[in-house]
């Protein structure tokens, strides 16, 4: 039988819901980091992107056509969107369409150019609060000074946040551990598939 | 006719589409803690009108213990505590109770029938996918921490997690007993759901029709306006520098 | 009506077989209500696959032969367009169901093939009418139990009005009193003109209205039956050809079950209150060891809280003591094993063998003590193989030699027979009671009649959370 270039309904499926497990552990890794600055920017983008690695290397080998890049970062993107950050959004969505483009001409051939999308996720994810923080950065400082902080103060506090976020070497290390993190994921997702998924039968 | 009149207000998923855009918007520009708490209390109020008056007490707490948590995060922000915790706190606290406005319209919409929200992007005219997409996903979504339930408890008779302690000596191995069956069935409910829908008809390309009817009526407008009028009154008092 | 002339089909990437078709004849005629039986494996759901469209079209493979439907070539239709004609309800009702409403998802295949709204309205109207599931208009379906969701499944494929409707062991997840429904409702729906194929392990609820029995063994027609031929297989033939027996079993529960202190499990007065519904309310009962507890019920009765409340799962109000020692949640789990319904669940390692290294320290004796269990579960064959590509009855197994060497005394099946085969059934009963004989105490939640007559040395029945007896099996032999 001639197969598609695009997804078929079945594999449509497949991918929405790993998309969805994959959108859930994002979530649920980022909650125990989620009190720590530090962490929440170096350590739980990169942990979402090796535990999802596993995720990704299946939905890539059951489904690699035209959609599946596309829908992954998308459904990560609309949780962004429904809780408000939309800068957060349109880049996930921008990414989507880059991730395609990534992987047309005989990307899924290449173990090398597999990895790149699912590193490009995690990465743009790392940046994620990044982008939030700044999108609310003049709510922030009205609300420092409604709770009780002197104007100098709060803008001194929204100073150093900004600081933190922004500094070079600390995007550099963000972006950096995302990647390294999301790579060890699309591994050990390759070293799952013959451990797991092969022998199940699943792909 | 009479009882088809008499019938409650159930706002269209369109009208919840534009809440959930609207209030994305509105949080954005509204700045002011005052400006803010309006906004969230016209939300509230939305839900009042549109029936859903059991999730206004919810929400409140929610508002609260976020505004809590934020009031922490700036007090030990001032006590000179750790930086890096109280401006997460902080940060917590005061960007989540303003998510709070869109997530809540965001929650209703997807509450509707499926069958009048696919009924609904089919009259914006989006792509036949887009409408299965969401129709799935709104499925599979709320099923996944059953899933990671099932599991888990069947873990504790393998000795795999049990307690905090054991979980973090042994969290690869215990990550990955998780994951596993975790994949594995929802690849097993992805090809029975797609193969149950197939048979039924459900594709990508043909025509369909909706069971059920949707409208826009002027009661939905109302809202709209509401909120909008609320978001607008709100934002120029800002900017004339009242609140 | 249907007419397969030498159907072969075989799955893609497929192992060893399984599942395939070889040169499959079969003609039903209209009004007919088939039952398509046969070991597990044996190629029932890929025939409902060809006669549905899926293989090849949705499941790939290499689909060969001839397959008529009133005359016209099924094979060249696109599957969207069989849909209309051949309906089709699967095993499992928790993942079958597209929307969340019951009413978006009973109209769905309707409003694909499309029809006119008031023509959907007066179908739906018509089949909530004679299918008399009222009660389920405009529900959301994941509080639904598994009756009714495989009610709604049924319902959706009669508002398509389709001249065929397949069933893929639609009782495999029902209590007694819903199989009886879905009996009476099959037999409606024949007298309706309907064309049934009913894939099944089960057949008491069909006994009065089947026409024909299609029996396959590896993936051929070995033989059809009438409906005469096959009530008059006896039972040793049926054992033989790995099909349950089609008489509800013949036993009997009588006196009550007597408490002693020594009872390895006392269980005393458990209520308990989940999302504001009270589920078990004032419970008591005790089991020995060496003996097998059913713990039956309808759906919904609170059987399966009630054994999470014993090994320790969920928080509740009473008393649990397993050898005379009162314990707290966590100590039961530690002194108990529950093997719960869902095997995907409970299976973990990349090998079978590995399987009983999970949680321990891998050591030889460890490795040679789990080969032996497996050896005498019959699953040495498969020690190497990944336990996600065992077939249904094999998991089940693979997870009753789990229970065994945990070492426990207290051990607890969820619906250890749910769609299992004639074969494994007996298999499943002959482990259970060996397990039993090494002084386990077995507590087993289940509807399988089959099951509680052959294993089953006491029953206790709950209704609605409540004792409403506990006795002992009375066998006639």
């Amino acid at each position: 039988m001639k197969q598609s270039k695009f997804l078929s309904l079945k594999e449509f499926v497949i991918v929405l819901l790993l998309a969805c497990v994959e959108t859930a552990i994002g979530l649920v890794v980022t909650m125990p980091f989620a009190a720590n600055l530090q962490l929440v920017y170096f350590l739980a983008p990169g942990l979402a992107g090796l535990i999802n690695g596993i995720i990704y290397v299946l939905i890539i080998r059951k489904c690699p056509k035209i959609g599946t890049q596309f829908l992954i970062p998308a459904i990560y993107g609309l949780y962004f969107l429904f809780a408000g950050s939309v800068y957060v959004f349109i880049f996930f969505m921008i990414l989507a369409v880059v991730n395609e483009l990534i992987m047309l001409g005989g990307g899924y051939g290449s173990k090398i150019r597999s990895a790149v999308p699912h590193a490009l996720t995690w990465m743009l994810n790392a940046m994620g609060s990044t982008l939030t923080m700044l999108l609310f950065r003049d709510s922030l400082v009205e609300s420092y000074v409604a709770m009780g902080m002197d104007a100098a103060s709060a803008d001194a506090a929204i100073a150093s946040l900004e600081g933190f976020w922004l500094a070079p070497q600390n995007i550099a290390i963000a972006l950096v551990a995302a990647a390294a993190l999301s790579i060890a994921g699309y591994a050990l997702g390759m070293k799952m598939l013959d451990k797991h998924f092969k022998p199940a039968g699943i792909v | 006719m009479g009882a088809e009149k008499r019938r409650r207000f159930r706002p269209d998923p369109r009208t919840w589409l534009l809440f959930c855009l609207l209030g994305i918007a509105a949080i954005l520009v509204i700045r002011s803690e005052i400006g803010c708490l309006c906004l969230f209390l016209a939300c509230l109020l939305i839900h009042l009108l549109a029936g859903n008056g059991g999730k206004i007490l919810p929400y409140g707490l929610y508002y609260l213990i976020f505004y809590g948590i934020g009031w922490l995060g700036v007090g030990l922000m001032d006590s000179g505590v750790a930086f890096s915790v109280s401006s997460m706190l902080s940060s917590i606290g005061i960007v989540s109770r303003k998510v709070l406005v869109p997530l809540s319209f965001a929650v209703c919409l997807a509450g509707e029938p499926t069958g009048s929200l696919m009924a609904a992007l089919q009259n914006l005219h989006l792509p036949k996918a887009a409408g299965i997409g969401t129709a799935v996903v709104l499925r599979f979504f709320p099923t996944i921490a059953g899933e990671y339930r099932a599991i888990r408890s069947s873990q504790r008779f393998r000795g795999i997690g049990v307690g905090v302690l054991h979980t973090l000596t042994h969290l690869p191995a215990t990550a990955e007993y998780i994951l596993i069956p975790l994949i594995l069935r929802t690849t097993k409910v992805a090809e029975e759901l797609s193969a149950s829908m197939t048979v039924r008809g459900v594709r990508f390309s043909g025509e369909t029709a909706s069971y059920r009817s949707i409208r826009f009526c002027w009661k939905d407008a109302a809202l709209l306006v509401l909120l909008l009028a609320v978001s607008w009154t709100a934002l120029f008092l800002e900017r004339s520098g009242v609140l | 009506m249907i007419e397969l002339k030498n159907i072969s089909f075989t799955y893609e990437n497929s192992r060893e077989g399984d599942g395939q078709l070889r040169h499959v004849d079969l003609q039903v005629e209209r009004g007919e209500l088939v039952i398509l039986a046969g070991r597990s494996g044996c190629g029932k759901t890929t025939l409902t696959r060809v006669l549905n469209g899926l293989c090849s079209q949705f499941y790939p493979g290499e689909l060969t032969g001839s397959y008529l439907l009133d005359g016209q070539d099924a094979l060249k239709m696109p599957v969207h367009q069989l849909g209309t004609m051949v309906g089709s309800v699967f095993q499992d009702p928790r993942s079958q169901f597209f929307t969340t409403n019951t009413t978006d998802e009973i109209v769905l295949g309707m409003e694909n093939i499309p029809l006119e709204r008031s023509v959907m309205q007066q179908r739906v109207k018509a089949v909530y009418s004679q299918m008399n599931i009222q009660r389920l208009l405009d529900r959301r379906i994941f509080p639904l139990s598994s009756g009714e969701k495989q009610l709604v499944a049924i319902a959706s494929v009669c508002t398509m009005e389709p001249k065929i409707i397949l069933m893929d062991e639609p009782s495999a997840n029902l209590d007694s009193d819903a199989m009886v429904r879905l009996g009476a409702l099959l037999y409606r729906l024949k007298e309706a003109g309907r064309t049934i194929l009913l894939s099944e392990h089960r057949f008491h609820y069909v006994c009065d209205s089947f026409d024909r029995l299609v029996f396959m063994e590896n993936g051929e027609i070995s033989s059809i039956y009438s409906r005469s031929e096959a009530l008059s297989l006896t039972e040793a033939q049926l054992t033989a050809m790995g099909l349950r027996p089609f008489q509800s079993p013949a036993f009997q529960v009588g006196g009550a079950f007597l408490p002693k202190p020594e009872d390895t499990l006392q269980v005393s007065q458990i209520s308990c209150v989940l999302d504001g519904r009270q589920i078990l309310e004032d419970v008591t009962f005790s089991a020995q060891s060496g003996r097998i507890l059913a713990i039956a019920g309808p759906n919904g009765a609170g059987k399966s809280t009630l054994c999470r409340t014993v090994t320790g799962l969920c928080r509740s109000m009473g008393t649990v003591q397993i050898n005379g020692e009162y314990l707290k949640r966590k100590r039961r789990t530690k002194q108990s094993f529950f093997v719960q319904q869902d095997a995907d669940y409970q299976l973990y390692a990349p090998t079978v063998a590995d399987e009983f290294l999970i949680g321990k320290r891998a050591s030889q004796e460890l490795r040679q003590a789990a080969l032996a269990r497996l050896h005498e579960m019959g699953l040495e064959p498969f020690a190497d193989r990944h336990p996600a590509s065992l077939s249904g009855g094999q998991k089940q197994r693979l997870l009753l030699a789990l229970a065994a060497e945990s070492g426990r005394d207290l051990l607890v099946f969820d619906e250890p027979t749910s769609g299992l085969d004639g074969y494994n059934m007996r298999l499943t009963v002959k482990l259970l009671r060996q397990l039993a004989s090494t002084g386990k105490c077995l507590l087993l939640i289940t509807h399988d009649m089959d099951l509680i007559a052959q294993a089953a040395d006491c029953v206790l029945y709950l209704e609605q959370g409540k004792t409403c007896y506990h006795r002992n099996v009375l066998r006639d032999k």
